[in-house]
């Protein structure tokens, strides 16, 4: 059994769910040790399901900053001979990640689709190939989101932190929040897509954009419905639009000629929705269902 | 009766004299302009093939072989030339007072050249009123908002053509009433003047003696300035007509006839494309005044039907306009702030298939295409300016060698379960291209056609991996540093097979490698699919039953028109086909061409709805297409038309459909 | 102002994987510029127009040398000069090794700033970037969309969860590009003849040890099959089904 930190991340009054997802990782792998870092976060920090935690809540604290968060980890990795140190693969914990490794001078395995004291499964080439691995020294990885699922909140001890901080020249001046509904299509790890078989305007901002809000993902569109003006340029799959590779792309009433799979083939998992069996999506579609999508969309919403 | 007497006590000569010399002197000075601006343009040697040349000149500028394509419009056009031709030599002997005639007396000819002179002015009255007829009573479509330029040009002529005939007649009257019967209009006139009293029909004859020699002059003056210029700007268009094969591109530099490599390509000393001027050669220049803004062009581009910025006919003036406003600038060697893409405009540049309507339509060779595909190579090298969906093009050409950036390895996937040769030396190569290997619809003609040839016995092979691109898109594009990488790798490949025969279901493949290649040390016998699979039908190696419902062909354009081959697709169908009014050298674009099919284009003007239509207007079930590109214009248009009952199809998959079990 | 651009090469994403007994074949790669640091190159080169100075790309890489045309292509963008790193046996997924080298090349250059892809489309760590900023002693920002320059200090945008973080800092410092920060320009065909010319600059340098990762075992997932229809007797059959394989089998809600 060896010590494992896990860095975990708050949301308001909450523990982030992919954070729980790590320390239930991190319990099958040796002692737990929690640390959550920023300011006024100590009542949501509690709730990391962890044996011990540390808070390094601090008003210098308040936005990410790799320079101090990284300082603050290594020193409790060296206090408390920690050998696995854990965060999940958010916008932070992919950045502190690598800096904590680089200061620790010790092996980073990013984003892992697997993690335990058998090793990690991470993956390569766009998701194209997985490598496993089993590291023997101290190590650095970031779990990606849902990959396992959230252990129940508890609290362990508390302890506050009292190292040093270190100095930084970094300074967040805002933090601008752009509103859930809006995902930005190219990174977006879901992409809901519809096409002409949505007959009309209306049906796509009640069925695509709509199930896309209610996802957490991006919506998109074949150029079809783009020239026919029921979504703007800027929402255009393919050829002569914008080019995505999505974890999962759903392609909605669209038919899959090759200038729209230029833009999306990327995408790690495709399903379509189309009443055409034929339809060339089908084709390169992990899981297709063919049949009306007005009646199977409401479906998929409700369930999903 | 005549009008060589003195005026206000000065002989008619010495008027005559100051007239001639004015408007003989501002013809002359600004024909010369006009020379000295064409000659600013680079080399381009035409000066060979005389005897074709010769033929030429003669079938298509005497003979007006072209222009009487139209037939209303091209004879009257026909008429007034030849009249105007055969009566030229008149305005010598009117200038000379009779004397040019009493010279001709002296050899006997005096008589027959009266016939000729007073047929010819006939012929060009003839001419003039129907034309005139047809501007203002018929008043076609496309002439529709034009000035009225045209008809004054016409009623000045036909001045021209009345006042010679006056002065005929007073000649005659004046000569005691011998009516010369070589002259036989004259004399028609002649008598309808007979009464007209003496002072009076003084006045007349000298009215229209002075009007025609001012109308002349006026002409001269004119000639160089209006559409008037293609008198004389034809003679060297339709005598330096181009005598390479419709559509192919000139490469960046040349030695002799092979393409310098890209490696040894002189960058320092490359203009590539063209943005001035003096960029274009002297026979791209002298297309401007050749031009009689006849509109044939105009009226066959599938770029201006659909109502984009590009009108063929307008860049041709553009290039005269720019070249008259520009003029002093440009021949003092200085540079006009106004480049030639800023008179043509991006927009016109890129609306371009590239489907060479317009060059065949014109009546005097002027050679449109090749100046737009010559300022876009200006744009994609020198300026790296141009549309952002060629950006993807290039790199994906470029990297994955097809154009839509898809696995190279994948290439061969259509053929699998075929048990096709891959890679080996056969009689003939089956190069399937980019759309025939990775797009899933075409990849069923692919295999129609692969199947079909097996059925016959034919010993083909298929590249495999080793395929790339052939560089059409690039090329078309203006990327010629690409294209010229592309085709040097492929001839490579190619030759290293040894290749010798090729069979491609792709018309642009078919134009680039059996046409373009050969400058890159690439020589080989290339066929469309439609006539390797025409020729086993006919000989009965494959057995084929007409198809029973309404099919219509679409000739693609880069097989029919710049192809040359209308037949074989026709007779390998077999069946009773519905012809489109468009077909054949005539078909009109799906308006893929031109890596178009690789650009956006504006909902409201898409060219493959204007072709789908006219084919869903035979009432065909089923459009019988050529070319990839085709196929999926073709049915991205019936789509859009909502008309997805009708099908596409290509030739081989009817065939296959047909095959006798 | 001096700044130095890491660009990495990797492999086309298009080229053939094969994996022979838990090891992936690299033998038939075509490499390629990383698509994400070409909008560090851009942003760099936009910098100097601006401010003046030099663009000096630097790159790790094994003695291949079939990269160096489209190394010069970045040249072409605008760069000065390039430095190639030369070192027999490179891999590119050692981040750590990597970082080390970088960092120490970096170090003769006298860098105002840093800026690299947030990634390489090949590993997807996002770890060189920020370990070479940690080894330099500089602050880094990641995942940057969009990044200005004012006398001396950066102000930066980053995406995180829902929202945007806009930080300041003074230079020297790294910063690593995010997709689309701005528009990568294709060079005219003159600017790529000409950038023959500037200083290309190849250097050996000998592995080192590192505490990375070793991969014990590559393997391909399984191929997606032309995929699967899913049946069922009503449409709620089949949404359930689609679900359940989204979330258990391809795992990606």
């Amino acid at each position: 059994m060896s010590n494992v930190l896990v860095i975990g991340e708050v949301d308001g009054p909450e523990v982030k769910n992919i954070s729980q997802q790590v320390a239930a990782v991190a319990a099958g792998m040796g002692e737990v040790t929690g640390l959550v870092i920023g300011s006024g976060i100590s009542e949501a920090g509690m709730k990391l399901a962890a044996g011990k935690i540390i808070m390094a809540d601090n008003a210098s604290l308040e936005n990410y900053d790799p320079v101090k968060y990284a300082s603050i980890a290594s020193h409790i990795v060296k206090e408390n001979d920690i050998q696995t140190i854990l965060l999940g693969a958010t916008s932070m914990g992919k950045d502190l990640g690598p800096r904590i490794a680089a200061e620790l001078d010790c092996g980073y395995l990013g984003d892992c689709l697997e993690a335990s004291s058998e090793g990690f499964v991470r993956p390569n080439f766009a998701g194209k190939v997985l490598a496993k691995s089993k590291p023997s020294g101290k190590i650095v990885a970031t779990i990606r989101n849902n990959a396992y699922p959230a252990g129940e909140a508890w609290s362990g001890s508390v302890e506050n932190y009292s190292g040093d901080i270190a100095d930084s020249t970094l300074n967040t001046i805002d933090v601008e929040n752009v509103g859930s509904g809006t995902v930005e299509l190219t990174e977006a790890a879901i992409v809901v897509s519809g096409g002409r078989g949505l007959e009309n305007a209306e049906n796509y901002d009640s069925m695509i954009r709509q199930l896309a809000e209610s996802m957490g993902a991006a919506a998109g569109a074949s150029r079809a419905i783009v020239d026919a003006g029921w979504v703007s340029h800027s929402h255009q799959v393919g050829q002569t639009g914008k080019t995505v590779a999505p974890e999962l792309y759903l392609a909605i009433g669209i038919s899959g000629a090759i200038q729209h799979l230029g833009g999306m083939s990327g995408a790690k998992c495709i399903a379509a929705i189309n009443k055409d069996p034929d339809a060339p999506i089908f084709k390169i579609a992990d899981y297709g269902i063919v049949g009306d999508l007005f009646e199977i969309l409401p479906i998929l919403k409700s369930k999903i | 009766m005549t009008p060589f007497h003195d005026y206000f006590g000065i002989s008619w000569y010495i008027y005559l004299l100051i007239w001639s010399f004015i408007a003989i002197g501002a013809h002359v000075y600004q024909v010369g302009f006009i020379i000295k601006l064409i000659r600013l343009g680079k080399d381009d040697d035409r000066f060979n093939s005389w005897k074709q040349r010769m033929r030429e000149f003669l079938t298509d500028w005497l003979g007006q072989r072209k222009v009487v394509e139209d037939k209303v419009a091209g004879y009257a056009h026909a008429l007034i030339f030849w009249g105007f031709l055969m009566l030229v030599s008149d305005v010598i002997d009117l200038g000379t007072g009779g004397f040019f005639a009493e010279i001709l007396g002296m050899i006997f000819l005096e008589n027959i050249w009266n016939l000729i002179v007073d047929i010819g002015y006939l012929m060009a009255g003839i001419g003039i009123l129907a034309a005139l007829y047809r501007r203002l009573i018929i008043r076609p479509e496309k002439l529709k908002g034009t000035s009225m330029e045209g008809v004054l040009i016409l009623f000045a002529i036909l001045g021209i053509v009345i006042t010679a005939f006056i002065v005929e007649a007073a000649y005659m009257l004046g000569n005691e009433g011998h009516y010369n019967y070589w002259e036989p209009i004259g004399v028609l006139f002649a008598k309808q003047m007979q009464n007209i009293e003496a002072d009076t029909l003084q006045t007349i004859v000298d009215v229209s003696f002075w009007l025609h020699m001012i109308l002349i002059g006026g002409f001269l003056i004119e000639i160089p300035q209006t559409k008037h210029s293609h008198l004389i700007g034809t003679i060297p268009n339709v005598m330096f007509q181009d005598h390479e094969d419709m559509g192919t591109m000139v490469p960046l530099q040349m030695n002799d006839d092979v393409a310098v490599k890209t490696d040894d390509l002189d960058f320092e000393n490359l203009t590539l494309g063209v943005n001035k001027f003096e960029d274009f050669t002297w026979r791209q220049l002298s297309d401007g005044w050749a031009c009689t803004a006849c509109a044939r062009c105009q009226d066959v581009c599938p770029a201006y039907n659909s109502g984009k910025e590009l009108n063929p006919m307008q860049i041709i003036m553009d290039v005269k306009n720019y070249g008259k406003e520009h003029g002093s600038l440009l021949l003092a060697g200085e540079a006009p702030e106004e480049t030639i893409i800023d008179r043509f405009s991006p927009e016109a540049i890129w609306a371009c298939t590239t489907c060479y309507a317009c060059v065949n339509a014109c009546p005097v060779h002027i050679e449109h295409v090749p100046k737009l595909t010559d300022t876009r190579r200006h744009l994609v090298m020198e300026a790296s300016d141009f549309p952002e969906e060629l950006q993807n093009l290039f790199n994906n050409l470029e990297r994955n060698s097809n154009p839509w950036g898809l696995g190279a390895h994948t290439r061969a996937d259509w053929a699998e379960g075929l048990d096709l040769k891959i890679g080996e030396p056969a009689e003939y190569l089956f190069y399937v291209g980019c759309a025939g290997s990775f797009d899933e619809r075409n990849k069923n003609v692919s295999r129609a056609t692969a199947k079909l040839l097996k059925e016959a016995g034919v010993d083909f092979s298929i590249l495999g991996e080793m395929e790339t691109c052939n560089g059409d898109p690039a090329r078309r594009a203006g990327n010629e540093f690409l294209f010229q990488m592309m085709a040097e790798m492929n001839v490579d490949n190619m030759n290293s097979l040894g290749t010798l025969k090729v069979i491609t279901a792709c018309p642009h493949c078919f134009h680039t490698i059996g046409k373009e290649y050969e400058k890159y040390g690439g020589k080989y016998e290339v066929y469309h699919h439609s006539q390797i699979l025409n020729e086993l039908r006919q000989k009965e190696k494959l057995k084929i039953n007409d198809f029973e419902n309404k099919v219509t062909f679409h000739d693609p354009c880069y097989l029919g028109r710049i192809g040359g081959e209308t037949e074989a697709p026709r007779e390998a169908l077999g069946g009773d086909l519905i012809e489109m009014e468009r077909s054949k050298e005539k078909s009109f674009c799906c308006g893929g061409g031109g890596a178009r099919i690789w650009m956006e284009e504006d909902a409201d003007k898409r060219v493959n709805e204007i072709r789908a239509k006219e084919a869903v207007n035979t009432g065909a079930d089923c459009i019988a297409v050529g070319c990839p590109f085709c196929m999926t214009m073709m049915s991205d248009g019936l789509k859009t038309l909502g008309e997805e009952q009708r099908t596409v199809k290509d030739i081989s998959e009817i065939m296959l459909e047909n095959l006798e079990a | 102002m001096n700044i130095v651009v890491l660009i990495k090469m990797v492999p086309d994403t298009e080229s053939k994987l094969e994996v022979n007994a838990g090891e992936l074949n690299d033998q038939n790669f075509k490499y390629m510029v990383n698509p994400y640091d070409e909008f560090a190159v851009e942003q760099a080169v936009q910098f100097k127009e601006a401010e003046g100075g030099k663009v000096t790309l630097l790159s790790l890489f094994s003695e291949d040398n079939s990269i160096d045309t489209d190394l010069r292509k970045m040249l072409a963008i605008g760069a000065d000069e390039i430095v190639v790193l030369r070192q027999n046996g490179y891999r590119g997924d050692k981040p750590l090794a990597n970082a080390k080298l970088l960092s120490n090349a970096i170090k003769d250059l006298n860098a105002d700033l840093v800026l690299c892809g947030i990634q390489g489309i090949d590993y997807y760590q996002a770890a060189t970037g920020t370990m070479v900023a940690q080894m330099l002693n500089m602050p880094n920002i990641s995942g940057v969309t969009n990044l200005e320059y004012n006398s001396g200090t950066l102000k930066a945008k980053r995406q995180i969860e829902g929202g945007l973080q806009t930080i300041e800092t003074s230079t020297p410092a790294v910063v690593t590009c995010q997709k689309d920060m701005n528009k990568v320009r294709f060079p005219a065909l003159k600017d790529i003849m000409m950038s023959k010319r500037k200083p290309f600059d190849n250097k050996n340098v000998d592995s080192i040890d590192s505490n990375d990762v070793t991969t014990s075992e590559s393997n391909l997932p399984p191929a997606r099959d032309g995929g699967e229809i899913i049946e069922g007797e009503t449409a709620e059959e089949k949404v359930d089904k689609l679900i359940e394989k989204l979330r258990m089998e391809a795992k990606v809600i």
